[in-house]
């Protein structure tokens, strides 16, 4: 240290010091990303973006099942139903991260301010997630409700395990937040494309997390693939904590009924073993995300990529 | 506009036409050995160098490189109004991102308030705030207040004195009609006052201000000044470094100058000191007619001129030249050679020794001219 100054307002070595900014930066971007998400102001844009778009996604699947099926709604129609519902959370939260670099720096042109701040950054982004996570969970029940009342889509509800319910989704958020992370790093070391990065991956994530088909029906290295995603866990023990249990067809094989799960590679996994898988990720996936963001937010500095614009 | 140089080759001046800036430089003043301020900005031999993406050699290293700062050493005292003045590209805005944590040194040290802007990032941005001018910046969706309250709470300002300062603030840059509006609907000079009061609303012991002025209107302008002498009269260990364009601002608002250029600083003194440079070489600006590449060249290399811009007026049909002289007698061989020339003379004045002149002299061309 060089002959200076006087005392600073706050010192690191004030115990606590850094915690109080971590809540405080995360309850701030909270506020600011719900502010920024439900843009009541406006409700046309409202609907349309949050539950128009993912429903109309949703819809594409359903028609195409319908088509494919010959209006045959059986369980493979809840699978896809159920899995399509919540995988607007995989989009929201991944896709939603990536979106907030682009966008504080691009649009609103802010994250040189956000970041020459003693905000802390990353309790920022998880902060502005929670707005978009929110809106997400709000989706997914009116995309569950359309479904029920209006597409034949069949939920008991006094076998929802409530408890396995939040525990996937509490476990599941760390592991999709992890990944959304990841995903704004990456945004903010390149260019205008950082504003489709998030989209982009949730599109494959859409194709290989067993969100459409279950991961046995993929070809032996795409399964793989399927089976190296966190998601694909985490829509699993959704799928099960609403249906009450392992999702399972009903066929008929040689003029005899058949009740088979629908994957029957993931449901070879327990409850408890599932939830393991689940966490386990998603403890990887936070500290991982947590690394890697420090360390692309040294190259984004190296390069001079913070407050660069280049969507113009 | 287009404003030209003429200039002959001097000594501080290489071939490649990039300043030459010797390692003890007499034009930037030494600290006085009984001068006991503390510091508020140190940078120590300060480097930034961009590698150019696609210029790679057989080993992929990456050949070709932009020096953006080339080895800059500063001081700014604590309490001080200090101002970096410098053409597009100086590297002001560098340097400023590096003080601000926005961006890594290539080489160097920075120091503000005390701290290691590079090791110490987190703390530093605790004690400074940062405004840029010229841009749209803003959550379009909140309000102006909220924008500002929010700011307030990152760095930990308690909401009574976040509303009080905001309150205050909004009053001072004339926007407090506009508090509850949406920064959406603000208007560029609106937008860029609401976030001239961000910059201070933290109450920051460094603010870094970036041609804060900026496409404000004089008034507009007018207040930012006012309000940057005020808040620093308020409390004398508060430290604004400045980057400017505009030569009254820098002249009327800094304690000192640093004129910097390709990377480089060039002098640094108080404004005084810096005009006092050209005590010694008066200022002329002639108004004249009927000139040509050809006169203006034989001008500029007149026995006696230092440097010469010249500027088309009158719709191309007159110059206005202005020459910083080795000697007041040197301007007779000026006025001789444009004679010789066919040229003819509208207007002759001597002037004092503004800051333009003391930039012209030292960078080689005026504020507002491009480099070639």
């Amino acid at each position: 240290m060089i002959e200076t100054a006087t005392k600073p307002n706050i010192s690191v070595s004030e115990p606590g010091s850094v915690w109080r900014e971590n809540l405080r930066t995360f309850r701030i971007a909270s506020w600011l990303g719900w502010q920024v998400e439900s843009n009541w102001a406006d409700p046309f844009v409202f609907f349309i973006f949050t539950i128009l778009r993912p429903m109309a996604s949703a819809l594409i699947v359903v028609v195409m099942y319908n088509v494919i099926a010959g209006g045959n709604k059986g369980n493979y129609f809840s699978y896809l139903f159920i899995s399509n519902a919540f995988f607007v959370l995989v989009t929201q939260t991944m896709a939603g991260l990536a979106w907030t670099i682009f966008d504080d720096r691009e649009n609103y042109k802010m994250l040189k301010y956000i970041y020459t701040s003693p905000a802390r950054k990353f309790a920022y982004l998880i902060g502005r997630a929670v707005g978009k996570v929110g809106i997400g969970l709000f989706t997914v029940i009116i995309l569950l409700l359309t479904g029920i009342l209006f597409l034949g889509l069949h939920i008991d509800w006094a076998r929802v395990e409530w408890g396995w319910l939040l525990a996937y989704f509490v476990t599941g958020m760390l592991g999709l937040g992890g990944l959304g992370i990841i995903l704004a790093g990456v945004a903010l070391v390149i260019a205008r494309h950082g504003a489709s990065i998030g989209e982009v991956t949730a599109g494959m994530l859409l194709l290989f997390c067993g969100a459409l088909f279950p991961p046995d029906v993929l070809p032996a290295g795409l399964k793989q693939v399927s089976l190296a995603l966190p998601p694909t866990y985490w829509l699993e023990g959704m799928r099960r904590a609403v249906n009450g249990g392992i999702m399972t067809n009903i066929s008929t094989v040689n003029g005899q009924t058949v009740t088979a799960p629908i994957s029957p590679f993931l449901a070879q996994f327990s409850d408890w073993q599932l939830l393991g898988i689940v966490t386990g990720s998603g403890i990887l996936c936070a500290i991982g995300s947590f690394l890697f963001y420090r360390w692309v937010e040294n190259q984004a500095k190296e390069r001079g990529m913070i407050d660069r614009l280049t969507g113009y | 506009m287009s404003v030209e140089v003429r200039e002959q080759m001097t000594s501080t001046d290489n071939p490649m036409g990039r300043p030459v800036v010797a390692a003890n430089n007499p034009l930037i003043a030494e600290r006085d050995s009984h001068d006991t301020r503390p510091l508020a900005i140190k940078t120590i031999n300060v480097s930034r160098v961009y590698k150019i993406r696609g210029q790679k050699n057989k080993n992929g290293e990456t050949t070709k490189t932009l020096t953006a700062l080339g080895g800059v050493d500063l001081e700014v005292y604590q309490g001080e109004l200090f101002g970096l003045l410098g053409p597009n590209g100086a590297g002001k805005t560098t340097l400023i991102k590096i003080l601000t944590t926005l961006l890594a040194p290539s080489g160097g040290l920075c120091y503000v308030d005390g701290l290691d802007v590079v090791k110490q990032a987190d703390e530093a941005r605790r004690r400074i705030n940062m405004v840029s001018g010229g841009e749209t910046s803003g959550y379009g969706i909140l309000t102006v207040r909220e924008n500002l309250w929010m700011f307030s709470q990152f760095y930990g300002v308690s909401n009574k004195d976040a509303q009080e300062r905001i309150t205050k603030m909004l009053k001072i840059v004339e926007l407090e009609d506009k508090a509850n509006a949406r920064v959406s609907g603000l208007s560029t000079g609106q937008r860029q006052r609401m976030n001239f009061c961000r910059g201070f609303i933290t109450d920051p012991r460094v603010v870094f201000l970036d041609e804060p002025t900026l496409g404000l209107d004089v008034n507009a302008a007018r207040i930012v000044r006012n309000f940057t002498r005020d808040w620093m009269s308020e409390d004398p260990s508060r430290t604004v470094l400045l980057t400017t364009h505009y030569m009254a601002e820098a002249d009327e608002l800094c304690d000192r100058i640093a004129i910097i250029d390709h990377g480089a600083v060039l002098a640094c003194d108080t404004p005084a000191n810096l005009k006092r440079l050209l005590q010694k070489q008066p200022v002329f600006e002639i108004n004249a007619g009927g000139l040509n590449d050809r006169s203006l060249d034989a001008m500029a290399h007149s026995p006696g001129v230092v440097r010469m811009t010249s500027e088309a007026a009158e719709g191309g049909s007159a110059y206005n030249l202005k020459f910083i002289l080795e000697d007041e007698a040197a301007i007779g061989g000026v006025v001789s050679t444009l004679a010789a020339h066919n040229g003819n003379i509208i207007s002759l004045q001597k002037n004092e020794p503004t800051l333009e002149d003391v930039f012209i002299k030292l960078v080689g061309r005026s504020l507002s001219q491009n480099e070639e």
